[in-house]
């Protein structure tokens, strides 16, 4: 009896890892069949919304100056332009620098949150600059981006269809070169952009927007009550809201920005561990909502219960491997029927949520040469993500029993170590 | 009971084999990197490539000015010579 409860499970969780390993297969070959039939949509020269953007920062100091001096030579129109920086209880100069800004360009202005209405976290920062903020069309930046100059045109074109809620850009790691751990996250930014986006917004999926880099209406997000900040992750929170609610969201995959990616194993812990809470979180709160609408086609359902439980599925695997190999070892007949289960189970189980084959698609579709090189390595950052999304996992289940519905918030530490490595900042200046 | 054990010998021999070699690649491009990036976005290509081309339209000026200059100065020196030469 028990044994035929376990093969039953591990059938199961295998058909439910092959079938992420098929989304994966199909996103690759969408992107590769439409590379060249697939131009970026034409401006409408006559589309010009006003835009506000929002940085929201919580001591930023080695990285707001930056992302200022890019804002300071946007290609839109200055006049349709404003850009708010939520100086989020900040301890250190992030606020004193903000307001040199500010004072040189009209354009820009600072919202102050002391400790007490402050510290609270990116969704109540977010929402604060919501309630301050008059554009039709609403971008959010963190602070550690350096945006190429034409972005919000890029982005902002896709709103032209009165049916887009959000649009989602593409972020690039800028400091890259720094070590082993920034060489694998731009890897894994490779697969997740250049492919998994792009494949969603090309089958008319749902891109998740990832709160930076992207925008969305703000008369839609004003409706469905601003970010909700008991979520530790409202931008995935945000992306099934407007889905829910009907509207589209797109992915401008040449919309790019330079991102600082976090440099050492803890940061990068620190980091998942809230991604990873947060989009569990937001699975509880969605699933059944995107399972019953009426508003999503059957395609946007899929993928959407996918992408809510992408990050049960590391844990998923290592059960799937440790009830296989018991299963072996107990002479279980049905395991070694579907002995080819195993090496399927494997090569996700190695391949960080997306195969190999996605992520080195995409490096070939960038123009990368070597870098796919360093793919093996992935299989040490899927171990550490494994016990990465256990953790949150049991972190999420003994929160809720004890009534802390959220948890700390646990800001990435900025200490602008992506500055080093840009590239043609000297020649950009010398044309501006 | 030999057999097995060479069996399993040999099965662990090619798998650290297959891994070694698996590994190999990413060994070398980590500690002799050809492609580090930071990839450069379209923002930065684009200037980067202006600079290219300003530079490269410059050096065809001068190339065109130094050709002049040496034609003049081929004509001045012809002429000079024909008007040295006793006829």
């Amino acid at each position: 009896m028990i044994n035929e409860i376990l093969e039953s499970t591990f059938i199961a969780f295998t058909l439910i890892i092959s079938l992420y390993l098929i989304r994966h297969f199909i996103f690759t070959f969408i992107v590769l069949r439409n590379v060249r039939t697939r131009p970026f949509s034409k401006q409408n020269v006559n589309y010009e919304p006003t835009v506000s953007i929002l940085i929201p920062a919580h001591n930023e100091e080695f990285v707001i100056s930056k992302i200022l001096e890019k804002m300071a030579r946007l290609s839109y129109d200055k006049e349709k332009i404003e850009i708010i920086i939520i100086d989020d209880a900040s301890s250190d100069e992030t606020g004193n620098i903000a307001e040199e800004y500010a004072k040189l360009y009209n354009f820009m202005k600072v919202l102050h949150r002391d400790a007490l209405t402050g510290g609270k976290g990116k969704a109540a920062a977010l929402n604060a600059g919501l309630g301050s903020s008059t554009g039709e069309i609403v971008l959010c930046f963190d602070a550690d981006y350096l945006p190429s100059s034409d972005i919000v045109t890029k982005i902002v074109r896709k709103f032209e269809d009165p049916n887009v809620g959000a649009v989602q850009g593409r972020p690039v790691v800028l400091n890259e070169p720094q070590n082993i751990l920034t060489r694998l996250i731009a890897l894994e930014r490779i697969g997740g952009y250049r492919i998994d986006q792009e494949a969603r917004d090309i089958l008319g999926l749902v891109p998740q927007f990832g709160g930076t880099v992207g925008g969305f209406r703000r008369t839609i997000v004003e409706c469905l009550g601003g970010f909700d900040e008991s979520m530790l992750t409202e931008d995935t929170d945000l992306t099934f809201q407007i889905s829910l609610a009907g509207y589209k969201i797109r992915y401008a995959g040449d919309a790019e920005c330079y991102e600082e990616a976090v440099h050492t194993w803890k940061a990068y812990w620190r980091q998942r561990h809230r991604w990873a809470k947060g989009h569990m979180q937001v699975c509880f709160k969605h699933a059944f909502k995107v399972l019953t609408s009426k508003k999503l086609k059957l395609r946007q359902k899929i993928d959407g219960l996918l992408l809510l439980h992408i990050y049960f599925l590391p844990v998923l695997i290592l059960l799937s491997f440790i009830l296989g190999a018991w299963l072996i070892i107990a002479g279980s007949p049905i395991v070694s029927a579907l002995w080819f289960t195993i090496p399927l189970s494997l090569y996700s189980f190695i391949g960080n949520y997306a195969p190999f084959f996605e992520i080195g698609i995409g490096a070939y579709l960038d123009g990368r040469k070597r870098t796919q090189w360093l793919m093996p390595f992935l299989i040490f950052s899927f171990f550490y993500n494994t016990l990465i999304c256990s953790k949150a996992f049991f972190d999420l289940a003994a929160g809720r029993l004890i009534g802390n519905k959220q948890g700390d918030w646990g800001k990435t530490e900025h200490l602008g170590s992506g500055n080093r490595y840009i590239p043609f900042l000297g020649a950009m200046e010398a044309y501006d | 009971m030999i057999e097995s054990l060479f069996g399993f010998t040999t099965l662990v021999g090619i798998t650290c084999v297959a891994i070694i070699l698996m590994f190999l690649p990413a060994v070398v491009e980590l500690k002799k990197p050809q492609d580090a990036g930071p990839r450069l976005i379209l923002d930065f290509q684009k200037r980067t490539l202006s600079h290219a081309k300003l530079n490269l339209t410059n050096i065809e000026e001068e190339f065109k000015l130094e050709n002049q200059q040496i034609t003049r100065m081929t004509i001045i020196h012809v002429m000079e010579n024909l008007e040295a030469s006793p006829i």
